[in-house]
This record gives C-alpha cells, sequence and structure tokens, in this order.
C-alpha cells in the first residue's frame, strides 16, 4: 500500500476538508453536550450506596451524616475512606459543582457539570446523579 | 514469509510499550483520555503492510493489553475501535489516497476510536451521561492523532528497510 | 511469492469473522429482552438503587425476571397447554403436578380452612358463570355455554339462573381435593360432577388471587442477585414488593374510575396486595356484582368492603388474604386478622370510612 503519494507531503490538498469535517464534528459535540436536561433532583452515592440526596424543587436535602456533613450555605463535604469531596449545591441553575476534593492529579470531577450528566469521581467511587421525580409506588 | 510475521509482531510489541507508557501518565482529566501513540505502528500496519495483517495486530495488541492491564473489559473497548479506526484508515488511504496524507487520516482515526471506545463503554455500563465526555475526546483524538500522523509520515519518508515488507 | 497470498486468502476469510465479531461483541452486552406479561398483566419495577437502568446488569435482571414470568404462564395461565388448564382438563383422578403448583395449593387449603371458605379457588365455574373470566374481558365475546347470556347494554349481564349457581356451588368444595408427595407432586381431582339440561361439569381450578403474590416471592430472589439496594416490584398492579427503604406506598381509590391514589402508607421491605371489588364488576338493578365471588354462597360478594389491602412479609399469602377480607366483611376481617398480628390491613368500606391496623392518610 505504500505509495509515493504519501511520501509526498505531511499535509495535502484534500486534508482541508478532513479537518474541515472534523471541526464541525467536534464543534457539534461541544454544543449538544451543553444542552442541560432539567434535573429535579441529585442523588449522591458512594460505592454505590445512597448518602445523599435533594429536590431542587423545594430546595430540600437529605444525607446521612456518617458520610456527608453540611460545611457551609449549600455547601456539603461527601467523605469516605478513599477521600473527600466537597459539593456546591446551585440552586438557580439545578446544578451541582464540585469544589474541592483531594483525589489525585486529574481532578476530573471539578470539571463536570449534573447538567451535561452524571458526576464522577472514579478513585472516591462517586456518583452525583440527577433524578427526574421518581416514580411514585401505586397499589390496587 | 516468516520475516513479515516478526515484523508484525514487532510493531504489535511496540504498540504494547507505547501502550505501557503512556499508561504511566497521570490521567488527563478524562478518563481513557491518553496520546495513542501506539497507533503510530497500527498505521504503519496498515501502511505497509496490508489491512488483514493491521487487524490481526489490532487483536492481539487488544488482548495482550487488556490482560496487562488486568481488566477484561477493555479487550471488548480496544478491539472494537480499533476495529473501525483500523478500518477507517485503510479505506481512506486506499481510495483518497490522491487528495489526503497520513496526517489527517490518523487524526480522523483517532477521533473515530475514541468516539468507539466511548461508545461501547456506555453501551455495556448504561451510563448514557457519558456523551459529556465526548466532544473533549473527539478533540483529544484529532490533535493525537495530528501528532501520531506527523510521525508516521516521518517514518515512511525515511524509507527504512524495516518497514519494506 | 505465491505461497503468501494463499495465506492472504485466509486471513480474508478470518476477516469476516473479526467484522462480525466487531460489531456483536457490543451487542452482547445489550440483550434487549421483550417484557412478558404475567397471567395478561404487566410486570413493573423501578430500581432506585443498586443497579442503574440501561446496564448489563439491568438486562439481565430484566432478562430473568422474564424468565420466572415464563415459567409462571406456563403454569398458571389461561392458555390451552399451561400445567391449570391440562389440570382442569384431565378426566383421570390423580394428576402429577409441579413443584409450584403443590405449593400453592397447600397455601390455599390451609386458608381454605383458617377463613372457613373466603378464599377458595374452586370457584372458576361461579367466576365464569357471572361472566368475569377472560374470555369475556376479549372483544366479541358470545355466548358459548349453556349457562351463557347474552351482555346488556351497559356491559353487565342479567342475573344467572338458580340451579347454576347452586350446581356450580357444590363443585366447589375446596376440601374434597387432596394433595400429596410420593416422589413427586400430586393431587387428586375431587371427584365431583353436577349435571344440569343434560351437560355434566366437573370442578375446576383458578389460582389467580395466589398466583402474582406467589410470583413476587420468587422474583425477590433476582433482585436479591443483582444486588437491588431499593427498589419496588408491581405484578399487574395488584400486588407489591417494596424494598431498600420507607416508600410512601399509594392505595388506589375506589370510588373514582381513574384509580387515581387515594391513601398512603409507609411501606419497607413488605409484600403488598390490594383486592376490591372495583376491578371488574356490573351493575344491575341497582346491586353491583363483582369478580370476587363467594365461594359459601355461589355469588359475588356481599360485604362491605370495596378495597382490602394486606402488607406482609409473603407475597402469596399478602395475595390470597386480601380477597379473602373482601369475602368476610370489616368485622370479620379485623377479627381473622388477629391471627397473623405480623400482618398489617388497610380495608375502605362502602360507605367511605376505614378500619386500618397502620397509620395511613389521605392524598
Amino acid at each position: 500500500m505504500l505509495t509515493e503519494n504519501l511520501k509526498k507531503a505531511p499535509f495535502r490538498k484534500g486534508d482541508i476538508i478532513v479537518y474541515l469535517v472534523l471541526a464541525v464534528a467536534v464543534l457539534a459535540l461541544f454544543l449538544t453536550a451543553g444542552v442541560s436536561k432539567k434535573s429535579l433532583g441529585f442523588t449522591a452515592e458512594l460505592s454505590g450506596n445512597r448518602v445523599m440526596e435533594g429536590d431542587f424543587e423545594d430546595k430540600s436535602v437529605n444525607f446521612d451524616s456518617r458520610y456527608v456533613q453540611k460545611i457551609g450555605e449549600d455547601v456539603y463535604k461527601i467523605t469516605s475512606e478513599k477521600g473527600y469531596n466537597v459539593i456546591f449545591i446551585d440552586w438557580q441553575n439545578n446544578d451541582i459543582k464540585v469544589t474541592e476534593t483531594d483525589c489525585g492529579t486529574s481532578k476530573e470531577c471539578t470539571f463536570m457539570s449534573l447538567k451535561s450528566g452524571d458526576i464522577i469521581c472514579a478513585p472516591h467511587s462517586l456518583i452525583i446523579r440527577s433524578l427526574e421525580r421518581e416514580p411514585i409506588p401505586i397499589v390496587g | 514469509m516468516g520475516k513479515r510475521l516478526a515484523k508484525l509482531g514487532l510493531l504489535c510489541a511496540l504498540s504494547l510499550i507505547m501502550f505501557l507508557l503512556e499508561g504511566l501518565f497521570p490521567p488527563l482529566f478524562i478518563p481513557g483520555a491518553k496520546l495513542g501513540l501506539g497507533n503510530i505502528f497500527v498505521m504503519l500496519a496498515v501502511i505497509c503492510f496490508s489491512y488483514p495483517e493491521a487487524l490481526i495486530l489490532v487483536t492481539a495488541k487488544s488482548l495482550l493489553a487488556g490482560i496487562m492491564a488486568g481488566n477484561p473489559f477493555s479487550i471488548l473497548f480496544s478491539f472494537t475501535a480499533g476495529f473501525f479506526a483500523v478500518t477507517v484508515t485503510y479505506l481512506c488511504l486506499k481510495f483518497l489516497q490522491k487528495y489526503l496524507s497520513v496526517v489527517s487520516v490518523a487524526s480522523l482515526s483517532a477521533c473515530v476510536h475514541n468516539m468507539v471506545q466511548l461508545g461501547v463503554f456506555s453501551l455495556i455500563n448504561g451510563t448514557k451521561n457519558l456523551y459529556f465526555y465526548a466532544p473533549y475526546l473527539a478533540l483529544l483524538g484529532v490533535l493525537s492523532g495530528i501528532v501520531t500522523g506527523f510521525t508516521v509520515y516521518l517514518l515512511i519518508k525515511r524509507d527504512f528497510n524495516f518497514l519494506k515488507a | 511469492m505465491c505461497i503468501y497470498s494463499k495465506i492472504n486468502k485466509l486471513i480474508y476469510k478470518r476477516l469476516s469473522i473479526l467484522l462480525i465479531l466487531a460489531l456483536a461483541l457490543p451487542l452482547f452486552g445489550c440483550n434487549k429482552s421483550q417484557d412478558v406479561a404475567l397471567l395478561g398483566s404487566p410486570v413493573t419495577f423501578y430500581i432506585a438503587t443498586g443497579v442503574t437502568e440501561g446496564s448489563l446488569p439491568y438486562d439481565s435482571l430484566k432478562y430473568d425476571l422474564n424468565g420466572l414470568t415464563d415459567r409462571f404462564n406456563g403454569i398458571f395461565s389461561v392458555e390451552d397447554e399451561s400445567e391449570i388448564s391440562l389440570y382442569n382438563t384431565e378426566n383421570g383422578e390423580t394428576v402429577k403436578i409441579s413443584e409450584d403448583f403443590y405449593y400453592v395449593l397447600s397455601v390455599f387449603k390451609d386458608l381454605y380452612v383458617k377463613t372457613q371458605g373466603a378464599v377458595n379457588p374452586q370457584v372458576k365455574l361461579l367466576v365464569d358463570l357471572w361472566g368475569f373470566s377472560k374470555r369475556y374481558t376479549e372483544a366479541g365475546y358470545y355466548p358459548i355455554y349453556p349457562f351463557d347470556r347474552e351482555r346488556l347494554n351497559d356491559g353487565g349481564f342479567c342475573l344467572p339462573n338458580d340451579k347454576y349457581i347452586t350446581a356450580f356451588k357444590n363443585l366447589a368444595d375446596f376440601s374434597l381435593l387432596k394433595i400429596y408427595e410420593d416422589k413427586g407432586y400430586f393431587v387428586k381431582k375431587p371427584q365431583l360432577s353436577v349435571t344440569v339440561d343434560g351437560v355434566t361439569y366437573y370442578s375446576q381450578l383458578d389460582l389467580a388471587s395466589a398466583v402474582k403474590g406467589y410470583y413476587l416471592d420468587k422474583a425477590t430472589e433476582v433482585f436479591k442477585k443483582y444486588d437491588a439496594k431499593q427498589y419496588f416490584l408491581s405484578a399487574g398492579g395488584s400486588s407489591m414488593y417494596l424494598y431498600g427503604k420507607v416508600w410512601d406506598l399509594q392505595i388506589t381509590n375506589p370510588f373514582s374510575e381513574n384509580r387515581e391514589g387515594y391513601l398512603s402508607v409507609k411501606v419497607e421491605n413488605e409484600f403488598v396486595s390490594t383486592s376490591g371489588t372495583y376491578e371488574n364488576c356490573y351493575l344491575l338493578d341497582g346491586v353491583k356484582y363483582s369478580h370476587i365471588i363467594d365461594g359459601n354462597t355461589g355469588k359475588p360478594t356481599e360485604s362491605n368492603i370495596v378495597s382490602a389491602t394486606v402488607i406482609g412479609d409473603s407475597g402469596i399469602l399478602t395475595d390470597i388474604l386480601s380477597t379473602a377480607l373482601v369475602n368476610m366483611g370489616t368485622e370479620k376481617a379485623v377479627d381473622f386478622m388477629k391471627t397473623y398480628p405480623d400482618y398489617d390491613y388497610v380495608l375502605i368500606n362502602a360507605d367511605k370510612s376505614l378500619t386500618a391496623s397502620v397509620d395511613v392518610t389521605y392524598l
């Protein structure tokens, strides 16, 4: 398959189209990934166990005080044996932000927004998920 | 014939070494984000050898990388992603050789690889919300593809004997 | 290099396998199984934590659940090949049955005695006589049997002939059915028959008032296997299991056609079943006739309870008891439930008053 063509140059005419297509695709992804789903509530789970939940509609929170402490107005610290994450609840925007954490250098969770998806702190097995209203059990 | 196989094996080994080296770096802020330098050798296999042989390389690399990383699931992700990346590379090079350079093809295929990997990961784990990562992974793919593509270009330009099938 | 080209061809063949693998492997991850209905009613569930919707374990859970539903349908459904249908059409005296069938019968036998006939699985012909079996719900019902009547304009039926009521009531003597275990499970059919207008009828079984509850007993094992931590599961809407936290369960309004929530009761790690005369009924001359047949009278129950909900630690028991309580009426029901001190009940009476052993709130 090796032909002289390929050896000619690292950048050729057709390349422009490829880069254009890629640029459009990346841009499109950036735009659509930002589209937020209205989150009505959220839960925070450590290793699959729910330790905190909140409702954006009536601005309420419940949490398991063994793992979660309130350290400020709308600021909570979630601690496990693997480490801690400090979250800020943005009631105005129905969003959660991780403001502080001790999980290594990457701190990927601090970039995440609840509006675009689950906030995951993998080293701490922490997942903060947004919830639609939970289905109500009814019998009869 | 044996020589060919041996060369292929060497490329695979080099690809794996790259994989391990990249693993030593701390993850960039996205899980699974890596430079994909191992792709240099996969691309070389497509260019200097043949499509089927490149696929064999991808299969071998996925299996061994998965075993070495200790995560059998990753075999699935990297194989499927690698398969599509290699196929895209092959098709582009075969039909669009006149217009494209290795760099853009590498860019495209790295992007495809990342997208497929993300897709398979969310399919299996059910978190459709990983969509958040998609744009960053795509961008990273494009950029890392340019790097690997340029390296491939430099290598084939030199016309190494080793690369002559 | 002709050897190489031959090998190349081989490689191309293997390639197609690789291609299929690459495309198919991820699909194995999501075996989307079709939901199966249990005896015609949907099985639904919601998992709050433990298993994420859409993930591999979730799909496997659904797959296992569907398998369980298939198994139950094979035994208890009205299809001709189901175990119970074969039992009903079997002429011999002794029939070999499955362990599940045997177990359900054993629970019925026990409760038939304890409730003094308020629950009776042998009333199938009566259910049919009064117009409540499956064939009536399907479109295009027309009279087949000698005792069938035409459906009236308002959807009901006129009263059946008394001689049929008496005849089928006699066939409903469940005490004559015997079960035993002897290197297998067997049931001795009651040697009963009645002849009316030249046609002979034999006793028939209908275990519907226990199947959904029993299904839940088995289904919880599936949820445990996949480590679902908080969930609720509903079999057909009238029997449920709620686990993992204190759920605010709603009880349907028996006085409204919309089936909206009426009462709220807190349930955690328990089975709940509701039976009511509002579920399937018709009016005739101002009198309501419902599908809950009292085996002792041969007629739809005349009790003052419109909805009975039982909460307890057994799916099959709560299911059977909820039907039994409706037949008993409020006083007898309250008295009877003293024999199940760990169980709770909520009875809604025809005059809208409540009789309950737990705190309930109006919605």
